[in-house]
């Protein structure tokens, strides 16, 4: 219909009284142009098809690049298989910086060899390698633990290592309800988490007693003035109260002497005597990561450029909640991943 | 040097050594897992609402309660697939999974025309036999809900945290939910979380926009948080749901009676319990097996 239409205008233009004169040489230079582009389309056709489905494929599918601190590493592997599993759709590339000694120089290869339209991280080697180079794309980072300098920094997005204060403390409050006082050991560098843990505390009718120390206070007594107030110590990552493997031993050996069962950030501290554990699941984090990407992508707002975790994983040690004494809520346990000290 | 040293033996001394090694391997591997395959009854376990991390836990816990009762081992099973074969193939087990799940394969098991022109006596050569429902504070049944901050619901724009797999919570959204419109469901985000609590906290903290979960799960967090009022919205309600189903395949009615009479007192012992807590139940109810059989899940005894 559409060049039916065409033609009769043409027509109907070459038939107008001003063109009549040059009407002759009009319809010749018209034939002429047509023959041509039809000899041209006729020489290539399928090389111009093939070109034109690259063009629109390179347009629509995104191309990302997964660097990986190292795959070989169970909590890394993770991240990455979830999230590639998560996009469809996408040419997905993955840079494995585990056996990488010069990981920048890795990458700045990689990034020379192709177009990528954005960068997800695992792990700090990853994407302190990112960072160094600062490419002109938006990042994505997760299983990191010192995400927080990457918080307010421009196309930097994330998703954090610890489970949110208050979805931890709600778990707390969920697995023994009748613990009332919650204490916690804090430097500087934590004032304005314990300021949100301490609303989050009182939304669930818990008091959140806070010592904060400094780097040369001793922790032997501030620990020991804290546990003498409190049903519970939590503890959150800090660099002055857990600087050390020993100052976490020795704060494990002084809440075991007081009858004070410790609430944790990670399953590392299963080990020390944690009476229970809350970690973020890695998988979600991957998922999480994904859908991060795709908003991204297409450019929708993200509220809160680093986002705490979705998953949780919880692991929880039966015998210290018998050798305390503690009441546990035994409907909880349909959210435990792993039962400890058995 | 080695290789040369290799090299030069005979080919016939080197494939009898070989085959004498592997024969070794064999005959040192088999009396246990023969006498294990031969000895243990395995109950499978799959259910796409728990999390697949959470299998380890489930086996633990499961394996120390039967180890007291006698050779049973407790196996969850990831795949969908793969627990669907065994549960056509495998003639002495027990099989725990959703009662949605065990209607739709006793369907398709029905519709199957290969099944239905066997005679009459190769079809129920071992008797498929739905002998016990989970319970909770004495109820068989439970509801999904579907809530979110926001009061409307988007499918093309909105993201769905849930602890079931992305196609189950579909399947789940559409044939257990009235009035819900989700022609725009594969556009629909879904972020898998491990639990429902999770996919609750995920809504509350913006990572997601709603959230499908059970209404116990809601009624949990809303006690943890109750000088707060709630900002969460139910959007939706399914219909009462059937609690875990374990359905019994075995040659022999005493063994029947046995496993069902072991998995049944669970309830009564620490262990037992303790599993019990862990699948979200607190006990097992007897149910109607002519009815079982017949596809109804309907509580009997």
């Amino acid at each position: 219909m559409e060049s039916r239409f065409l033609t009769n205008r043409i027509y109907q233009l070459l038939l107008r009284p001003d063109f009549r004169l040059s009407r002759g040489v009009s319809f010749l230079s018209f034939a002429v142009l047509c023959m041509m582009t039809l000899a041209s389309c006729a020489h290539q056709p399928e090389q111009a098809l093939s070109s034109k489905q690259e063009l629109s494929s390179s347009l629509d599918i995104p191309h990302i690049l997964i660097v990986n601190t190292n795959s070989q590493i169970d909590r890394y592997e993770i991240a990455e298989t979830s999230f590639t599993e998560s996009l469809s759709n996408t040419k997905i590339r993955v840079l494995d910086l585990g056996d990488e000694h010069r990981p920048v120089d890795a990458l700045q290869d990689t990034l020379n060899e192709s177009d990528y339209d954005a960068i997800y991280a695992i792990g700090a080697k990853a994407l302190g390698s990112v960072d160094y180079i600062d490419p002109d794309m938006p990042v994505i980072f997760s299983s990191v633990l010192n995400w927080r300098r990457f918080h307010e920094q421009d196309n930097y997005y994330g998703i954090a290592s610890e489970v949110a204060p208050k979805a931890q403390l709600t778990w707390f409050k969920y697995f023994f309800p009748e613990v009332k006082k919650v204490g916690v050991l804090h430097s500087v560098d934590n004032q304005q988490l314990i300021q949100d843990a301490r609303m989050s505390a009182n939304e669930l009718s818990l008091t959140l007693i806070a010592s904060e120390m400094k780097a040369e206070d001793t922790l032997e007594k501030n620990a020991n003035t804290l546990l003498d107030q409190v049903d519970a110590l939590w503890l959150v990552s800090d660099p002055v109260v857990m600087a050390t493997t020993e100052k976490a031993e020795l704060l494990f050996e002084l809440a075991h002497k007081k009858g004070i069962p410790v609430l944790s950030y990670n399953r590392f501290f299963d080990d020390l005597g944690a009476l229970l554990s809350i970690t973020a699941d890695l998988a979600t984090t991957g998922r999480q990561a994904a859908l991060m990407m795709k908003s991204v992508l297409s450019q929708r707002v993200i509220e809160e450029s680093v986002q705490f975790p979705a998953g949780s994983r919880i692991s929880l040690n039966v015998a210290k909640t018998k050798a305390y004494g503690i009441v546990l809520n035994e409907d909880a346990l349909d959210s435990v991943d792993e039962l400890v000290g058995e | 040097m080695h290789k040369f040293g290799l090299l030069s033996v005979p080919i016939f001394l080197r494939v009898s050594f070989i085959t004498r090694i592997l024969l070794l391997c064999v005959l040192s591997m088999t009396p246990v897992s023969l006498l294990k395959a031969q000895t243990s009854l395995t109950i499978y376990f799959h259910k796409p609402e728990i999390n697949t991390a959470r299998n380890s836990v489930l086996k633990n816990t499961f394996d120390l309660y039967l180890s007291e009762n006698g050779a049973y081992q407790f196996q969850p099973v990831d795949n969908r697939k793969i627990f669907e074969t065994l549960f056509e193939s495998e003639d002495e087990a027990v099989f725990m999974m959703s009662s949605r799940h065990y209607q739709q394969l006793l369907l398709r098991q029905k519709s199957n025309q290969n099944y239905e022109k066997l005679p009459y006596g190769q079809q129920s050569q071992v008797l498929t036999k739905v002998g016990l429902l989970g319970m909770k504070s004495g109820s068989g049944t439970y509801r999904k809900i579907l809530v979110g901050k926001a009061k409307h619901i988007n499918f093309s724009t909105m993201t769905l945290a849930t602890s079931a797999t992305r196609d189950y919570s579909i399947s789940l959204l559409e044939n257990e939910f009235s009035g819900l419109s989700l022609k725009a469901s594969s556009a629909l985000n879904v972020l898998v979380v491990p639990k429902d609590i999770d996919a609750l906290m995920a809504v509350g903290f913006g990572l997601a926009d709603m959230a499908l979960t059970t209404k116990s799960s809601l009624e949990k967090l809303s006690s943890l948080y109750s000088h707060q009022n709630q900002p969460l919205h139910i959007l939706g309600e399914s219909n009462p749901l059937q609690r875990l189903a374990v359905v019994f395949r075995q040659r022999s009615v005493e063994s029947y009676i046995k496993t069902l009479t072991i998995i049944k007192q669970m309830s009564k012992s620490e262990q037992g319990r303790r599993g019990l807590n862990m699948l979200g139940l607190d006990d097992w109810r007897l149910i109607d097996e002519s009815i079982g059989q017949e596809g109804g899940m309907s509580h009997g005894k």
